[in-house]
């Protein structure tokens, strides 16, 4: 992106939510890692049925994946688009008797056992890269010295803008009690801690 | 470039008549013109604001998104283009997290846009995020932001 270009784009504002959006484990709020890692799943695992998420009905669990094949069988591909398929909604929504899976979704035995690769590529990305010679991570930045506390993406989304030229506000939103620990972890990032996101905007 | 981190975490809510306010430390209080003043900083290139919002009135309302996380529209104004990011936001007129308030001029007050109007701001105002994709591609909410700005430019 040219100059002119930056020039004339209007300023973004850019609101972010916090958990299961940029943060992945919420143990304030009772979820671990993996418990946020399987509702994620979960709700991009689409059945048949209707949206029950606010309504103590559907004491049963859904029989089939949205795209006609058994719950037994290997199911289709989680489904990320805005565009809900016709008759489909999330595992994650589709009734009371399904929120005993939602933290445990992949677990061997669980109706999302067969996403359980989905659930280790997450697992792994979310890891903070180390070698020997790294330093350890900025405690603001990883709370337990091995994962992300943000995801990378966040911190490319606010790097490269930087990086364009651009003008632009980040908003963090939350209904949670993270909100000091978010801006903390802003804080490391902003003074040069989260290599190699953060040397542009030093 | 330098990133301003606004320290000081700020508490959004609605009050009795549904009117949003941002409360600061102290006793620094901001209504809605002036809450969104702060958030879009149009005197500083980059910063950075942390703000709660008020689950209670949200679960009070149904988790209606008229009663949601505020993002604000301007209609006769273009210079700051607002982009929400939330894993709740949902393809639902009745139940989804963010609330869209709108204007058509700077001199008027805000008001709810209805469920039905708020799902058409998804993918302008508004990115359901499904997060499985931004953990696996720390450039998708860059790609969102191309998207969202290609249909804003187009209204």
């Amino acid at each position: 992106m040219n100059e002119s270009e930056v020039g004339t784009k209007p300023k973004l504002i850019l609101h972010f939510d916090v958990n299961e959006t940029i943060m992945i484990g919420d143990p304030a709020g009772g979820d671990t890692l993996e418990d946020c890692l399987n509702k994620i799943i979960c709700k991009s695992a689409y059945v048949r049925g209707k949206d029950q998420a606010m309504s103590s009905s559907q004491a049963t669990l859904p029989t089939h994946w949205y795209d006609g094949t058994h719950v037994s069988d290997t199911p289709p591909s989680l489904y990320t688009e805005w565009e809900i398929p016709d008759g489909a909604v999330s595992y994650y929504r589709s009734g009371r008797a399904v929120r005993r899976y939602q933290k445990n979704f992949t677990e061997p035995g669980s109706p999302g056992a067969a996403y359980r690769d989905s659930y280790d590529e997450m697992k792994a990305a979310l890891l903070w890269p180390s070698n020997e010679d790294s330093p350890p991570p900025d405690p603001r930045l990883s709370h337990d010295g091995v994962h992300h506390f943000l995801i990378p993406a966040f911190f490319r989304t606010i790097s490269t803008l930087a990086q364009q030229g651009r003008s632009f506000s980040i908003v963090i939103r939350t209904f949670g009690s993270d909100a000091d620990d978010v801006a903390h972890a802003l804080n490391a990032f902003a003074e040069g801690k989260h290599l190699p996101y953060s040397p542009c905007l030093r | 470039m330098k990133m301003n981190v606004e320290t000081n975490v700020w508490h959004g809510s609605y009050n009795e008549d549904g009117v949003f306010q941002l409360r600061g430390s102290g006793s620094t209080e901001l209504g809605e013109v002036e809450a969104l003043s702060l958030l879009e900083a149009r005197d500083q290139k980059v910063s950075c604001v942390v703000c709660t919002d008020d689950y209670k009135w949200w679960s009070q309302h149904g988790c209606h998104p008229a009663a949601g996380k505020p993002v604000w529209i301007t209609q006769d104004e273009m210079t700051c283009h607002h982009i929400f990011f939330d894993d709740n936001i949902h393809n639902n007129t009745d139940d989804s997290i963010v609330s869209v308030r709108v204007r058509e001029s700077s001199d008027q007050s805000f008001r709810a846009m209805s469920g039905e109007d708020i799902l058409l701001q998804q993918g302008v105002h508004l990115v359901r995020t499904p997060t499985y994709e931004p953990i696996l591609n720390p450039s998708w909410f860059l790609e969102q932001i191309a998207k969202c700005e290609v249909a804003y430019a187009e209204r």
